[in-house]
């Protein structure tokens, strides 16, 4: 829709331009051509948040497909009692759910700037996650797509910025009550996972290593080694920075799946840097695409693999 | 021509910049249309060399072929390697392999499959690894009488040669032996009840692993797993957050 407007916009602005030019003087051809120009700004800020998908296009629409498997994909907003954060998130339940079992939880995070949104759009999870679940190479699981940005601009890295937004609480405390409450899901660690792609694989692969006893495992896609921004207290050199954890902390007992391009220069990096360190007892699984660089092309080709590879480190659905 | 690479950029800056110096000096001579094509294609220009300028900086697309959306690499399904006692034993049996007399045990080992193991050559099945008689029907469950002179490797030994044997998961397993379960973190967790353990699943979809770091030790299977087994295991206690 705003696609579609933003391009009329621009093309009657170079209409106005070229037919009105002769008609005016001074001030009116000054504003053609500012006209002109705030059309085609206009134009490439809604086509970069279409690929981007920094701000939502509208609020978060009443979503409740059924996907092609019995699959259900639900939008609720959580009221982070902790956190004191209240962000929508997706919900998307098996096809197996109304068979009574409380099943493993994935928690899935999106990058920056985004929104969770590009999980079910570009990245087609629901239909990846059907097919593997049907296929039996990924056991059934409720998959939680929370946002990360209380607002659209504000980077946090999923961590609690200081003297600022509570990320980390809101995506490790108040999600997970969340979910306690709402849905029949696993509450021990053995069944909770975390995955992400980009700024979204970072968190992961950090709240794994820093919430051990919350979560079992983790799949990176395309992530990084430290935060990149300044939490305000320091920890992005240390307690917020997976390299220097592995390095000066005893490790934890989890399971980490990192994934990346390799013509993704500083993914592939940090993700080789994270391999150097991520030693016993941490199980270490990688997988590298030959090149696609940091682009949702890459992230379709490694999230099945990866929920795949989730589900076989995570507790099974208890009957 | 590099999609990143300078002589692309100049190049869209050039033909950006005649465009403009065209538009602004035939302006005057020019009818409405082609007016209007002048100005939407010096603003595809502009819009094309500010986009190769923050893709170079930002390396999103590093390649055309990248841009086009190849990733140049295919998803394949993994398969389960067969265990060498698969056509041979069902139930429940006492496992005697090559090199279980050296484990230090009081007697070999009894492995109880699933029922329906045989029946799934595709999945590799999670293990129970106790020293508590315990079964459970979805999970291989091998049980083992350890005693005062049985080490860790003697149960990491045993690891590899049951994930020989056997259609197994190469780690995530429950483990259960006494106090020796806290060194085998690298087999699973310690004191995991037989829910925790991951269902039984049809080999998983994988991609080309990179090149390991490190390479496992004593026979830990796919490749692509680089838990390794040479380093102590740390506590797992007072992990600040």
């Amino acid at each position: 829709m705003s696609t579609l407007l933003s391009s009329g916009g621009l093309l009657i602005a170079a209409v106005l331009l070229a037919a009105g030019w002769d008609r005016v003087r001074r001030l009116g051809r000054s504003a053609l051509v500012l006209l002109a120009v705030i059309s085609l700004l206009a134009t490439v800020y809604v086509q970069v948040n279409r690929v981007s998908g920094a701000f939502p296009q509208s609020d978060v629409p009443e979503l409740s497909s059924r996907g092609g498997e019995g699959s259900q994909l639900l939008t609720v907003t959580v009221h982070g009692g902790q956190s004191g954060l209240s962000l929508p998130m997706y919900v998307y339940l098996p096809a197996a759910y109304p068979d009574g079992d409380r099943f493993p939880v994935i928690e899935a995070l999106h990058g920056y700037p985004g929104t969770p949104k590009t999980w079910l759009g570009k990245l087609h999870v629901q239909s990846y996650l059907d097919r593997e679940i049907a296929a039996g190479r990924m056991a059934p699981a409720v998959v939680l797509f929370p946002t990360q940005t209380p607002r659209p601009l504000l980077d946090t890295e999923c961590t609690n910025l200081r003297d600022g937004a509570q990320t980390e609480t809101f995506l490790t405390v108040d999600v997970p009550a969340f979910a306690r409450d709402h849905y029949r899901i696993r509450t021990d660690r053995a069944g909770w996972g975390l995955t992400g792609y980009s700024a979204g694989a970072f968190c992961a692969t950090n709240l794994l290593l820093r919430h051990p006893t919350r979560y079992a495992a983790a799949a990176s896609l395309a992530g990084y080694a430290e935060p990149g921004i300044d939490i305000g207290d320091g920890s992005q050199n240390t307690t917020n920075n997976p390299v220097w954890r592995l390095r000066h902390l005893p490790r934890p007992p989890v399971a980490l799946w990192l994934g990346w391009a390799a013509d993704d220069k500083e993914s592939a990096g940090d993700s080789h840097r994270l391999t150097a360190f991520a030693r016993a007892p941490i199980s270490l699984t990688t997988a590298v695409i030959a090149r696609g660089g940091h682009s949702s092309a890459v992230w379709r080709q490694l999230e099945a693999p990866a929920f795949d590879w989730l589900s076989a480190h995570l507790a099974r659905p208890l009957p | 021509m590099s999609l990143t690479g300078v002589p692309l950029l100049l190049l869209a800056t050039l033909i950006t910049l005649i465009l403009g110096g065209a538009v602004v000096r035939l302006w005057p001579r020019l009818r409405v249309i082609p007016r209007i094509a002048a100005v939407l294609l010096l603003e595809a220009a502009l819009v094309l060399s500010a986009g190769l300028a923050v893709n170079r900086h930002e390396e999103f697309y590093p390649s055309w072929r990248a841009l086009a959306g190849d990733t140049g690499t295919a998803v394949h399904q993994e398969r389960v390697r067969a265990g060498g006692l698969d056509d041979r034993v069902a139930g429940t049996f006492t496992w005697r392999p090559s090199g279980w007399a050296s484990w230090h045990l009081v007697g070999p080992p009894t492995v109880a499959l699933p029922a329906d193991y045989r029946s799934r050559p595709g999945v590799a099945f999670p293990v129970l690894l106790s020293s508590v008689p315990s079964r459970t029907p979805e999970a291989v469950t091998v049980s083992v009488e350890p005693t005062g002179r049985t080490t860790p490797q003697d149960l990491q030994a045993l690891a590899a040669a049951l994930r020989r044997d056997l259609r197994v998961t190469a780690a995530g397993w429950a483990v259960d032996v006494g106090p020796l379960s806290g060194s085998l973190v690298t087999l699973g967790t310690p004191g995991a009840s037989p829910s925790d353990l991951p269902p039984p699943l049809t080999a998983p979809l994988t991609l080309p692993s990179a090149a390991p770091v490190r390479t496992a030790s004593a026979g830990l299977p796919p490749a692509h797993t680089l838990g390794a087994t040479d380093t102590p295991p740390t506590a797992r206690a007072g992990m600040p957050s």
